[in-house]
């Protein structure tokens, strides 16, 4: 079987979600090969990869390249441009189709599944900020990008849900504004005891600098969406170790161990978010297609009837990384995430 | 009522402040085109260069900022003499003088734009906390901050430098002259390239300090710094009159306070609205700006 890989080697999405991506599924799938998971099918797993340097006319023609070439399965890293834009050539040439990408897809054959949940860690992690006594909190989001406010109503609904209130105050910013004395000052005058940061990386690395700097804020809790990352500590250093964010996956999970000690035998670097997702990928993938073999015939279709069972088996949950993590019919897919936080050396970790 | 006065009045300040770098920054843009009529976009470039310069020091090297700030502005300074030379010099002669100098200087800004985007290898990179001192002031429940502070008192040292440069010195009188007619000005011994290097040094040093004290105010450097202000800079400039020292200031603290109280009393994400409907009524009424400088007169 030939997974066509339309990978964003280079590019906007290289450093931060293609390159760890590319090595997660790479790694995942030696081990499926070392493991000989298929062998009983009689299955080998070829993966065909394209660098489409992040650009979504390239993901296209990658894509037609692999259909010509009867791959019953491609995969995306990320970029929700390119998961919309080869969704619906999926679903007409009955190839299923798995993407990084944050953003529902268009799905009319059911062919296409998105692999990224946003809004089921920022419920946990409202409901982790209820159980840590907020009781006020101030949002500030990012207004150009819809998916900070989704982000942001998906932590209210997440306190809510726990027995929390509503945000006591909600402001929006730009992606390019840089003063937030005044923003701040309208936050301060609600004397909020926790502040959420939806918003880009660097942005947000840049409000909680600010936060620090503009006083007033000593005592006040900080939390962060599942946009945070490398960026927000390169930004703001010191000020963000200790502040809790969600993140799809994070070292230091206890079903992660062989994972994470494989990953540093191979890359000698620590594995993030997008490194376990290529994994899980691999992982998802191998127990769809046995699944199919199973039952006949290895194609589109088959894969897809089985990747949503697949998900959630027994062998997923042995080989797998992700907490709860389960595909549906539709395409959606949904984990519990992990809450995280910055260590003194700006590594991301899993927090208990 | 104690609080709301003290909540307009905090907000009041965040907007002097605000403005005060959104002024410095417009001012270099103002000296050239009062000097050369041109719109020197490559200004947002070395601006950018400036900010990063300043990173490079304060973060990378662990310089004090105020050891940094005139390193920064040298450098800065320099590097507009050098737009000046490559991008405008060779263009005076031309008949469409004004626009191909636009159109040059637009290429200046991307090649500066992109050198800055490899050179930080497209990320955006964060001033270290301590290069800046931390302490804020409070009284009657207000505060402000150690850079707040410095921005305002330097935007008013600058100006009123500047001012005092262009109405009372000798260069002044000089720069008037070359604005107001280049080829007179030479047959009457001035030094035109000596001139225009000397207003570019000025305007791309106007440029380092207010890229030095934004990023250590808000901590972050990327390739697109020097043009997320372009707009607000020529808003900027308009409000205020073009040419104007006075006008430029005024404008920055008008801007900067529109911004400021939008945030307070509309919301935050409409500051950028609220900011280009008052350049709407100023064009209106005053369509030469607030502190229009005759054309045929001095436009410095």
């Amino acid at each position: 079987v030939t997974i066509g890989f339309m990978a964003s080697l280079t590019g906007d999405a290289a450093a931060a979600y293609g390159v760890p991506y590319s090595q997660g599924l790479k790694l995942g799938l030696q081990e499926v090969a070392s493991s000989g998971y298929l062998s009983s099918s009689k299955i080998d797993i070829k993966l065909d990869t394209t660098d489409v340097a992040s650009q979504v006319p390239n993901a296209v023609t990658a894509f037609n390249k692999f259909a010509q070439a009867g791959d019953p399965i491609t995969i995306s890293d990320s970029q929700s441009p390119i998961g919309l834009a080869v969704a619906p050539l999926a679903n007409a040439k009955k190839i299923a189709f798995l993407s990084g990408a944050g953003s529902v897809l268009p799905n009319s054959g059911g062919y296409a599944f998105h692999l990224v949940d946003l809004v089921t860690p920022m419920e946990t992690l409202g409901k982790r900020m209820v159980a840590d006594g907020v009781k006020r909190v101030a949002v500030i989001q990012d207004g150009d990008n819809p998916a900070f406010k989704t982000l942001a109503d998906a932590m209210t609904k997440g306190m809510e849900s726990a027995g929390g209130s509503a945000p006591v105050d909600t402001e929006t910013i730009s992606e390019t504004t840089t003063d937030l004395s005044s923003v701040l000052t309208n936050i301060k005058s609600k004397s909020p005891d926790a502040v959420l940061i939806s918003a880009l990386p660097q942005q947000s690395g840049n409000v909680a600098a600010q936060l620090k700097q503009s006083g007033g804020f000593d005592s006040t809790k900080l939390y962060g969406a599942i946009a945070w990352g490398d960026q927000t500590y390169e930004i703001a250093k010191k000020t963000v170790v200790g502040a809790l964010f969600t993140q799809e996956w994070a070292p230091g999970l206890q079903n992660s161990q062989a994972f994470e000690s494989a990953w540093k035998k191979a890359y000698h670097t620590e594995p993030i978010a997008y490194s376990a997702l290529g994994y899980q990928s691999a992982w998802l993938l191998a127990i769809a297609i046995k699944q199919a073999a199973a039952n006949g015939t290895v194609d589109g279709s088959t894969v897809r009837d089985n990747i949503p069972s697949a998900s959630t088996s027994a062998d997923m949950k042995a080989h797998g990384v992700m907490p709860e993590f389960a595909v549906a019919k539709d395409g959606a897919t949904t984990y519990t995430g992990t809450l995280t936080t910055f260590n003194d050396s700006g590594q991301i970790v899993a927090v208990k | 009522l104690e609080t709301t006065v003290s909540f307009f009045l905090q907000q009041t300040i965040n907007g002097l402040v605000v403005g005060s770098a959104f002024a410095l920054y417009a001012s270099g843009f103002s000296l050239v085109i009062a000097n050369l009529k041109v719109f020197h976009m490559a200004h947002a470039g070395v601006f950018t260069w400036a900010a990063i310069v300043s990173y490079e020091l304060t973060s990378k090297w662990d310089w004090p900022f105020w050891a940094a700030l005139p390193v920064v502005a040298v450098v800065a300074g320099l590097l507009n003499v050098a737009c000046y030379w490559i991008l405008l010099r060779h263009l005076e002669r031309r008949r469409d003088r004004e626009m191909a100098a636009f159109i040059s200087s637009l290429g200046g800004f991307i090649v500066l734009a992109q050198a800055a985007n490899i050179h930080l290898h497209q990320q955006a990179v964060g001033i270290r906390p301590e290069s800046f001192s931390l302490h804020v002031w409070r009284f009657a429940g207000l505060q402000i901050s150690a850079i707040q502070l410095t921005m305002l008192v330097l935007a008013v040292v600058l100006f009123g430098f500047l001012k005092w440069l262009v109405d009372r010195t000798q260069l002044g009188r000089e720069i008037k002259a070359v604005s107001f007619d280049a080829r007179t000005s030479k047959l009457l011994g001035i030094n035109v390239d000596r001139t225009n290097s000397i207003v570019f040094f000025i305007s791309g040093a106007m440029a380092g300090v207010s890229a030095a004290l934004i990023a250590v105010a808000y901590k972050v450097v990327d390739s697109d710094v020097g043009a997320t202000y372009l707009v607000l800079a020529i808003a900027v400039m308009v409000i205020g009159g073009f040419g104007s020292v006075v006008g430029v200031a005024v404008g920055g603290f008008l801007v900067g306070l529109c911004s400021s109280y939008t945030t307070a009393y509309i919301s935050s994400g409409m500051q950028e609205l609220v900011v280009f409907i008052v350049l709407l009524l100023v064009l209106v009424v005053r369509p030469s700006g607030l502190f229009a400088v005759p054309t045929a007169d001095s436009r410095a």
